[in-house]
């Protein structure tokens, strides 16, 4: 589900999903138990979701009736599904854009010293 | 073991509110009284703030910043600090609109009174107009944009005393720039003699006492030390104010019991609902660096709604965006050319949007977007997307359309492009940092929580001096209003002093 969503993930190495891992662990760390029950109950959900629409799991399906699918679960008539999808794509975001070297190669430049940081490094701007 | 400690006024929460009370009562302290402010958040040291998202924000925000309302369809942005909410925002410094405060129309609140108050503050928080240097093209693409497509930005005046243009406003500023409570109000209070306490959380409010709890830092976490040993206290005060934010304030007045008395308390609860609109551009652009949000336009009056220039960061802006796949991809890979405005609905009080507590004592937020909040979002989106389209961008993302990416050609398509029926609450990432209400000031208890002073009704020890006191949207950025009302807030406690004191020398 995560490279449908961040379709970056899955051509990365073991380490970028390793460090993708560690932030979702990080950022549910402080979260109350109930939603991380939620958050599994919704993947599983997905799972049985998809297995009546196309009978077979999500992890069965090619890469673009995955995106299909899910996207179609953000459009949901039903609020808890639609707020399940938000819920794991932010989980996913923050995994993946929360890495050092990944706001780097976006071009995210932002630095303590501003305008600065702009003087000094000038052409690097 | 529950200590005990007495002092002669004690103030919950050290952001707008509570900063402004805890060093206008110098005075008082110099008079020989004793103050106290308890603040739940810790005291952060400068090297602390390193401008990185996932490192600052569960350090600075209530819920690392995803607190939701009770449906989980907005997520609330309270800071958690010494300092409240003045070390998250950007700085943006105007006073209430004079018909905003007729609207409300409270009984001996008087416009100019509060006007001369908040311009006080403006000059002491060093407001002003940044120079034409400083603003960076983001900034200026809005108002070439806003020209462009028949408005009239506006520039907003920031409290700011030399800043470098981290762009990092939201999450602490690295440079110490900002000129919040944390800054100027409470270092002040503390040199005035004001003692401050952090890390510590107020359980409840009995008569004229609150129970604390002092926390410790868990290893590895950010902040200094409680100045206060970890443990409950319960503290004894002639005077309590409540400057816990609107959110805050109110739900810890209903845990405490207060409701039963106080029918309005919790209700009135508003917000400026906001999404983040991304115009993407054929060039890279100055977006990361300069304040990120020094221009507006203000359409609350005649239909409802603001724009702010704004700037985000990579994880904030991905999960801002609609949907996610390739499109989402391809428009985060564009990062240096893409151009960010802030929609805000300017919302009025509506019966059900309200705080409450749960048995265990749990706070929820009920919120729900009227027909009319929507409507006003998605014309500040078609607004917001020809300002763009003005501005020479190629694409823009507009949350209320489906699909998201509105290409240029599409300009004469926007009224069935942007739509209301595209907007589908939790799809659409709706966040509020202004949040207002719940303690509203008012005549008596019947319609109102407090008084024009920030008085609780039938409890004359007892006040208010945060956003929960506005019975209505101020339709602006509210701190400066906050600032002013609790300086009032603070002139009645100097007045009430001696009354007060005397009430609790009987008592003990």
């Amino acid at each position: 589900m995560a490279a449908t969503i961040v379709p970056e993930l899955s051509g990365v190495d073991e380490e970028v999903w390793r460090r993708t891992e560690a932030l979702i662990t990080q950022g549910l760390s402080g979260r109350p138990d109930a939603m991380v029950r939620q958050l599994v109950l919704f993947i599983r959900v997905v799972n049985v979701l998809a297995v009546v629409r196309f009978l077979r799991p999500f992890t069965a399906l090619d890469d673009a009736r995955r995106l299909r699918f899910l996207s179609s679960l953000e459009n949901a008539p039903i609020l808890a599904i639609r707020r399940g999808v938000w819920g794991l794509r932010t989980l996913v975001f923050m995994g993946y854009y929360g890495q050092d070297d990944v706001r780097a190669r976006l071009g995210y430049r932002a630095k303590s010293l501003g305008w600065r940081a702009v003087r000094q490094e000038g052409a690097d701007w | 073991m529950v200590k005990h400690a007495q002092y002669d006024v004690l103030i919950v929460g050290s952001g707008a509110g509570g900063g402004t009370v805890a060093q206008a009562l110098i005075p008082l302290v110099q008079a020989g009284a004793s103050v106290l402010v308890v603040e739940k958040g810790p005291r952060f040291r400068d090297d602390e703030f390193t401008g990185h998202e996932l490192d600052m924000a569960p350090a600075l925000y209530e819920d690392g910043g995803g607190f939701l309302t009770a449906d989980g369809t907005m997520t609330l942005a309270m800071g958690v600090a010494y300092g409240g909410s003045t070390v998250v925002y950007t700085g943006t410094s105007l006073t209430a609109p004079e018909r905003v405060i007729r609207h409300w129309g409270v009984p001996g609140l008087d416009y100019a009174d509060l006007v001369a108050r908040s311009e006080k503050y403006e000059a002491e928080n060093n407001v002003h107009l940044l120079p034409d240097e400083e603003i960076n093209e983001n900034n200026r693409l809005f108002v070439e944009g806003c020209h462009a497509a028949g408005y009239e930005a506006r520039q907003f005046p920031v409290n700011v005393k030399g800043c470098l243009g981290s762009s990092l406003c939201n999450l602490g500023c690295p440079n110490q720039a900002k000129q919040g409570t944390n800054r100027v109000q409470l270092p002040r209070a503390e040199r005035g003699g004001v003692e401050i306490v952090t890390r510590a959380e107020v359980l409840r409010i009995e008569e004229r006492a609150v129970v604390v709890r002092v926390g410790e830092p868990r290893p590895g976490e950010k902040g200094e030390p409680s100045e206060w040993k970890p443990g409950d206290y319960r503290v004894e005060a002639a005077t309590v104010v409540l400057a816990a934010g609107a959110v805050g304030s109110s739900s810890l007045l209903l845990r405490s019991g207060f409701g039963s008395r106080l029918p309005r308390l919790g209700e009135g609860f508003t917000c400026h609902p906001a999404f983040i609109l991304v115009g993407e551009h054929e060039r890279e652009i100055t977006n990361d660096v300069g304040h990120p949000k020094s221009y507006y336009l203000d359409r609350a009056e005649e239909e409802g709604w603001v724009l702010e220039t704004c700037m985000y960061f990579p994880f904030v802006t991905a999960k801002s965006l609609t949907g996610f796949g390739p499109s989402h991809s391809t428009l985060m890979r564009a990062f240096g050319r893409l151009q960010m405005i802030l929609v805000l609905a300017t919302d009025k009080v509506t019966a059900g949007n309200r705080i409450t507590v749960d048995r265990r004592g749990r706070t929820a937020v009920h919120y729900t977007f009227t027909p009319s909040v929507v409507e006003s979002m998605v014309d500040a989106t078609r607004a917001a997307t020809r300002i763009f389209f003005g501005a020479g961008a190629a694409r823009v993302h507009a949350p209320p359309a489906n699909p998201p990416l509105i290409e240029r050609d599409e300009i004469s398509r926007l009224d069935k492009r942007i739509h209301a029926r595209f907007f589908r609450t939790g799809r659409v990432s709706v966040s509020a940092a202004h949040l207002m209400g719940g303690c509203g000031m008012g005549r008596d208890a019947s319609q109102s929580v407090t008084d024009a002073w920030g008085r609780v009704h039938g409890h004359p020890w007892l006040r208010v001096a945060d956003a929960s006191l506005f019975p209505d949207s101020v339709e602006i950025n509210p701190y400066l209003t906050i600032m002013g009302l609790a300086d009032r807030v603070a002139e009645g406690i100097i007045n009430d002093h001696a009354v007060n004191c005397a009430s609790l020398g009987e008592e003990r």
